[in-house]
């Protein structure tokens, strides 16, 4: 039993007054005045007579008039909605959608929402299901709908918040699958969550069914003070053997000025420390002095002193030894300085990864063991077992980069029909001050940086010569000229992949070294050659890890560890991508253990945005016009639609006025001279 | 009493005039307090007036002729055999009624009433009222019935009462032999009341107590619980009358049968008056009682 206006059952002290009446029936309060009480006070004092009610019919008559007037103004109901429900006559299904986001760790949210969520299972009237669906990027479905409380309370139970990001699309979009799938002819959604702003991105087409009623119970409402580290950038250099510098980003999230304390550290060991202070709704970069790069990945992370949302202020990564990619460059014999100053110079420059190139004219069966991109700088390719050393080179997964200028003289038959073939006799566009260079393809690795309106120019390249390029099936064209022919083309070859490039890198035939985009598409030609990528030092919480990011190659059975020590075997040869759920440190290695690498999960900080979303918003966007009615904020009926319902309060008053009409009566009839 | 209409209390209260309403009472007894002898001698000068043929030559006054040449003679006040002075109690208690009278205004009328009887009989009158101490003091006379009336009228409720104190005043200030009436409501404990009355009676006075009490102190009617207030302490008790109701009417019996029966052996009229009754009929009452009782002796 509940009431709509508690506050009136104060009016319940009023039960005294016939409490009072009665106990001291005709008591004047004017004294008596009395010639002398000299033989009054002879007769013993007997108290016992004010305490006792002489009439009870009367005195219950009276108070239970009292009380039933005092509890109608109170506008009781019953907390189950069977009560009431019963007179609407329809079984509902209920789909109570609860947040279990991180952003519900703050504070008491969770707690509020299980009460919430709790109360929802309560009110189930027979007839009605219930399903539990607990969401967070993605919704879950704790089990099948069902009727009985005590199994939602359970599901309710084996509900945690995790550390994912709230989206409500996803969660909303099953309530509706799940409410239009059923055969019950009332159909109602409960959303319970903090109803956090960047879980709602508002492109969301969804629609419930119409009939649908959807409620929403809030249970956010504070003014939110979150401190978080959103983000941790690591600057890394090969200087001093290797070092790196951590910079975080601290975000105030809070209505209020704040000081910070962020630590920096690896594993269990904390390394630094910076104090700083952050205003309200800004972010400050926080720089921390350079540490040591370690010889294998190590865990290391940014902490702030915790706040009442612990789960954001902590960013995890991963430091990693700088990668280097070795490269074996050959050049044609006798050409000048000025000829491979370009790509020599553009090759040594590179720091993260660490390009080391080793100049050679003709390759060694060593040599092209250790390296990972053979660059032909306007070299020929080698003949004989050389060359063919070298298609093993790229058939078995290596790299290989021919500049084809005025030296390379003419592709062998073999290369061309592995790799591709170029024009003997260059296209000369001297007369036309050099022809322009377009790219084909700017999704491809190679170009992808340079991608968007103030990427790497191209088209101011100028090409005066160049050999058209002529691809096998494998092969694709990377970039024209504007006179249509090909000038760049990248062909696979067993396992490796070749890029051709129908000109010099020397600025002899074009002047693509002097411009600005020489040097990162040497990088990104180099990197992609190599195929080398880099693991990202962390992920967010709900992204896929893939195993072939950290083990390359890696064929045999992994075992991705859990932060909280679950294992997930990765059987060999399946390199399906593995959920990161949770924020932590995971760990990815072998079954023996021989190789492990530590995989850093962050928290996405959206997540650490509170701001409240407008509800009306929300309702507005999924209510279909054609019936979807939106409710109040507790239960599937709120307070006073219960108490609307079971009009109690109504059955009370009658039953005060049928008592003040007895006692009435009861003191009409009742002889005068007895005490009332 | 057939026949007889005794005047009710209420139509009594009307009368403003002490005087008058004594006089309602008593109009129509024949009997007094005692049986006057009439001897017609008398000490007390009163006035001269002309010799008229017919009278004493010897109540002529000679010293007069001899100054005035003209026959005077002396009138003499009559002389009675007692003089009767009303002792009225007019503590705060007696300020108490029921009705329309309280027991001082009862007490009072009676008090006149037997003052204006007295009178008629040519008794001496006088009056004394008094709550702790004396308060007012009219010694007998023929002449104060007036100034007696006077006090009554004027005397309001005083203090606290108390019966020892002022009774051996009046027992110092009565020489004469005196038939003296206490009018009150007797608030003491029987033996300070004998103590007090047995002073006066072994100087030789007549000593008559009306004892005068509300209806309400006999009965104690009272419905409800209550605070009750002491008309004379101002002391208050929480008082559930409809639970002590019977053990006060047998105190109250007890101390009213107590003083006539202590009172009686000390040969001192009492007699109870209940402000309900009518005064003429509680006056009625009293004195065929006491003529009966001085015929049986």
């Amino acid at each position: 039993m509940s009431f709509l206006t508690p506050l009136f059952l104060i009016g319940l002290a009023a039960l005294a007054i016939p409490v009072l009446l009665h106990l001291t029936q005709r008591q004047r309060r004017e004294p008596v005045r009395f010639p002398s009480l000299a033989f009054v006070r002879r007769v013993p004092f007997r108290t016992t007579e004010r305490r006792r009610i002489r009439d009870w019919l009367l005195f219950l008559l009276r108070a239970s008039a009292i009380a039933l007037l005092v509890a109608a103004f109170a506008r009781p109901f019953l907390a189950r909605a069977g009560f009431g429900a019963a007179g609407a006559g329809t079984a509902r299904e209920v789909v109570l959608l609860l947040d279990r986001s991180a952003s519900m760790g703050y504070g008491d949210r969770w707690d509020r929402a299980l009460e919430a969520a709790r109360r929802v299972a309560s009110d189930l009237a027979p007839g009605d299901r219930l399903t539990v669906v607990r969401f967070a990027e993605t919704p879950e479905v704790m089990g099948p709908a069902t009727g009985d409380a005590v199994t939602a309370a359970a599901y309710l139970t084996a509900a945690r918040p995790d550390g994912g990001v709230t989206r409500f699309g996803p969660a909303l979009e099953l309530a509706g699958d799940l409410v239009e799938q059923s055969d019950l002819p009332r159909r109602a959604v409960v959303l319970v969550s903090d109803f956090q702003q960047a879980g709602w991105d508002g492109g969301t087409d969804i629609r419930l069914p119409a009939g649908t009623v959807l409620e929403t119970v809030a249970v956010g409402g504070d003014a939110p003070q979150n401190l978080a580290v959103t983000g941790v950038t690591l600057q890394r250099s090969p200087d001093d053997g290797g070092r790196v510098v951590v910079t975080a980003r601290v975000t105030n999230l809070g209505t209020s000025d704040a000081e910070v304390r962020a630590r920096l550290g690896t594993g269990t060991q904390t390394l630094h420390e910076v104090r700083a202070r952050v205003t309200a709704r800004d972010a400050i970069p926080v720089r921390f002095p350079a540490i040591a790069l370690p010889p294998s990945p190590t865990p290391g992370w940014v902490r702030l002193d915790g706040d009442r949302l612990g789960v954001d202020d902590e960013r995890r990564f991963v430091l990693r030894p700088i990668p280097r990619i070795p490269v074996l460059l050959l050049e044609p014999s006798g050409a000048s300085s000025r000829e491979v100053v370009y790509l020599r110079r553009a090759l040594s420059i590179g720091r993260d990864p660490l390009i080391e190139s080793s100049v050679r004219t003709t390759p060694s069966a060593a040599e092209l063991g250790s390296a990972a991109v053979v660059v032909l700088n306007d070299a020929p390719f080698p003949s004989g077992e050389a060359g063919r050393r070298l298609l093993r080179f790229v058939e078995q997964g290596g790299g290989i980069l021919w500049a084809i200028g005025p030296r390379a003289g003419a592709v062998p038959e073999a290369v061309g029909a592995a790799l591709g073939t170029a024009a003997r006799s260059p296209a000369d566009r001297l007369t036309d001050r050099g022809g322009a260079l377009g790219v084909a393809d700017y999704g491809h690795p190679v170009f992808a940086p340079f991608q968007g309106t103030r990427g790497g120019d191209y088209s101011a390249v100028r090409v005066y010569r160049y050999r058209r390029l002529a691809l096998p099936d494998s092969g694709r064209v990377l970039a024209w000229t504007d006179d249509g022919g090909a000038i760049l083309g990248e062909t696979r070859y067993g396992m490796g992949r070749a890029l051709l490039w129908g000109s010099d890198l020397s600025n002899v035939w074009n002047d693509l070294p002097l411009r600005a985009v020489f040097l990162p598409t040497v990088h990104q030609a180099v990197r992609y050659l190599a195929g080398h990528r880099e693991p990202p030092a962390s992920y967010e919480v709900g992204s896929a890890l893939h195993a072939d990011e950290l083990f390359p190659g890696a064929d045999g059975e992994l075992v991705l560890e859990a932060p909280d020590g679950t294992r997930v075997l990765i059987p060999a040869g399946t390199r399906m991508p593995l959920p990161l759920p949770r924020a932590g440190f995971y760990e990815l290695r072998s079954p023996r253990g021989e190789i492990a690498v530590p995989v850093a999960v962050n928290l996405d900080p959206a997540e650490s945005d509170l701001t409240e979303l407008d509800r009306d918003v929300l309702l507005a966007a999924v209510a279909a016009p054609e019936g979807v009615t939106t409710a109040g904020p507790a239960g599937v009926l709120t307070a006073a639609e219960r108490e609307r319902r079971q009009r109690i309060w109504w059955y009370l008053a009658l039953a005060a006025l049928i008592a003040l009409v007895a006692e009435s009566a009861f003191t009409a009839l009742r002889p005068k001279g007895a005490g009332a | 009493m057939t026949g007889t209409r005794f005047l009710d209390p209420t139509v009594l209260a009307r009368i403003d005039n002490l005087e008058l309403a004594a006089r309602t009472v008593v109009d129509g007894f024949i009997s007094g307090l005692h049986h006057s002898p009439y001897l017609g001698v008398s000490t007390d000068f009163a006035e001269h007036r002309p010799y008229m043929p017919g009278d004493d030559i010897r109540r002529v006054d000679w010293r007069v002729f001899g100054r005035t040449d003209r026959f005077y003679v002396k009138e003499f006040e009559a002389d009675t055999n007692a003089n009767l002075l009303v002792a009225l109690d007019v503590s705060r208690s007696m300020d108490y009624g029921s009705g329309t009278l309280t027991k001082l205004d009862y007490g009072r009328i009676l008090a006149a009433s037997l003052l204006y009887l007295s009178r008629r009989q040519r008794d001496r009158v006088g009056l004394v009222t008094f709550d702790a101490t004396l308060l007012d003091i009219v010694p007998p006379s023929a002449k104060h019935l007036e100034l007696c009336l006077h006090t009554l009228d004027r005397r309001a409720a005083g203090r606290r009462g108390e019966l020892a104190g002022p009774l051996e005043k009046v027992a110092e200030i009565s020489r004469r032999r005196s038939i003296i009436v206490l009018v009150s409501d007797l608030y003491d404990e029987p033996t300070v009341v004998f103590r007090a009355l047995a002073r006066l009676r072994d100087r030789g006075h007549d000593v008559i107590v009306l004892h005068v009490l509300d209806p309400d102190e006999l009965e104690f009617p009272f419905d409800g619980a209550a605070p009750f207030e002491d008309l004379e302490t101002g002391e208050r008790a929480p008082v559930v009358p409809a639970k002590m109701r019977d053990e006060y009417r047998a105190l109250i019996r007890e101390h009213c049968d107590t003083l006539a029966r202590g009172l009686g052996q000390r040969r001192v009229d009492y007699y109870l008056a209940q402000t309900s009754k009518p005064v003429d009929f509680a006056l009625f009452e009293y004195l065929t009682r006491r003529e009966w009782l001085r015929l049986a002796k």
